[in-house]
């Protein structure tokens, strides 16, 4: 059971911090909260599609179709991140210029965040799916797997509610700057793992292994899944991943510094 | 309470739209040309035929310990005879693929230096374990 707990939260934890930062930041930006139902539909509806059509999935393109999937769903949360990011500067002049009554938050913003949150959802809620279903009840364990299942689910959004009651304990202002560095870092990460899969899957050269820190900090424990679904730690990375992060970060540092100096000339433009 | 209101309808439309501008023409050629670079890309691909196959069964790997060249590029093809699922993960490689039940799939390893890389089934973690050794010289 201790095995399905901790297979079930570190799926789960990925998943909500990518939702729960999204979430504090829109709601710091004044965005209201009509999009979680289209995300949890496409969410669940991904997922369970993903699940039930994994076998066929993975044969297609020469047995390489599993991690073209995988990413896609990566680039796609990694670029609408930081599209989202590269909107917010915008946002805020916006939300100036309209007054408090308007809401700043255009269509095109929400659809960013409903692509964003549930494609990082789907690839997760598909391997506790797969987990529960094809293994779990499969293999006749329904009691410990779905137990634990039930457990790892409720640690990891207990430890997702507590994120985003965190980042809005910050205050409007400094919420939407934390959240803006956490997504920069969480894209970089999506978007290294995507390079990681195209290695896996032979589009990529083979990748020379720059270090290995798996001895520091084990991918497999607890410290190393967090910072794995926060910074996109990984204990082995190649040169073509590393390359992709430190792009990505570079990127996402430029937009949050913008989005700073945004702040900083609308000065009281979100202080409350 | 507004969170399940009409107003995500408009939403879901909106990201629809968003998401077919990757379906226009020039997005589809694009898609073509990319698909027949990796096309030729995989007819060249076909001369390194080392594949060395793995075995789950009973929930255990088949054989636990394998045996590959160093500095050589191969494919590691993973057979699943179970019904239920498996998950490979190896943080060593660097590597982690769901095989469905009944099912199998294949990722690429390497070029690795010798040594000794080890691989555990997620959904098995304390009794699915393996390794894989590379033998040869130091690059």
């Amino acid at each position: 059971m201790i095995d399905a707990v901790v297979i079930v939260l570190r799926e789960v934890l990925e998943a909500m911090l990518v939702c729960c930062v999204l979430l504090a930041s829109s709601y710091a930006l004044g965005a209201k909260r009509t999009w979680l139902l289209p995300v949890t539909l496409a969410a669940v509806g991904g997922a369970l599609l993903y699940a039930t059509n994994l076998a066929t999935l993975t044969a297609l393109f020469d047995g390489r179709g599993q991690e073209l999937t995988n990413v896609l769903l990566l680039v796609l949360t990694g670029a609408s991140l930081l599209f989202y990011l590269l909107q917010l500067p915008a946002m805020l002049h916006n939300k100036r210029t309209l007054g408090k009554k308007e809401a700043p938050v255009t269509s095109t913003l929400y659809a960013v965040l409903i692509i964003a949150s549930a494609a990082a959802m789907v690839r997760e809620l598909a391997e506790i799916f797969i987990y529960v279903f094809s293994y779990g009840i499969a293999s006749g364990q329904a009691v410990p797997v779905v137990s634990g299942a039930v457990i790892g689910a409720g640690v990891g959004v207990s430890l997702g509610i507590f994120i985003f009651f965190g980042l809005l304990w910050l205050g409007k202002r400094r919420c939407l700057q934390m959240s803006a560095l956490l997504l920069g870092l969480i894209s970089a990460g999506m978007l290294s793992q995507a390079t990681r899969f195209l290695v896996q899957s032979g589009f990529l050269p083979g990748e020379h292994i720059l270090w290995d820190s798996g001895w520091l900090i084990s991918e497999s424990s607890l410290p190393g899944e967090l910072l794995h679904a926060l910074l996109g730690y990984d204990a082995t990375p190649g040169i073509e991943q590393l390359t992709v992060y430190v792009v990505s970060l570079a990127f996402a540092m430029l937009l949050l510094r913008k989005l700073m100096a945004r702040q900083g000339t609308d000065g009281d433009a979100l202080r409350q | 309470m507004t969170i399940f209101g009409i107003k995500s309808l408009r939403y879901c439309v909106r990201m629809i739209r968003l998401l077919s501008r990757l379906l226009t023409p020039t997005a589809l050629r694009y898609y073509l040309s990319v698909i027949l670079v990796v096309a030729a890309n995989q007819s060249s691909a076909a001369d390194e035929p080392l594949t060395i196959t793995l075995r789950i069964k009973d929930h255990l790997f088949v054989p636990a310990e394998l045996t590959a060249p160093a500095n050589t590029r191969f494919r590691l093809l993973i057979i699943n005879e179970d019904i239920t699922a498996e998950e490979f993960e190896s943080a060593a490689l660097n590597r982690e693929k769901v095989i469905m039940g009944n099912s199998e799939g294949v990722i690429f390893l390497g070029p690795l230096s010798p040594g000794e890389y080890s691989f555990f089934g997620e959904f098995n973690p304390r009794t699915a374990q393996g390794r894989l050794i590379v033998n040869g010289p130091q690059s």
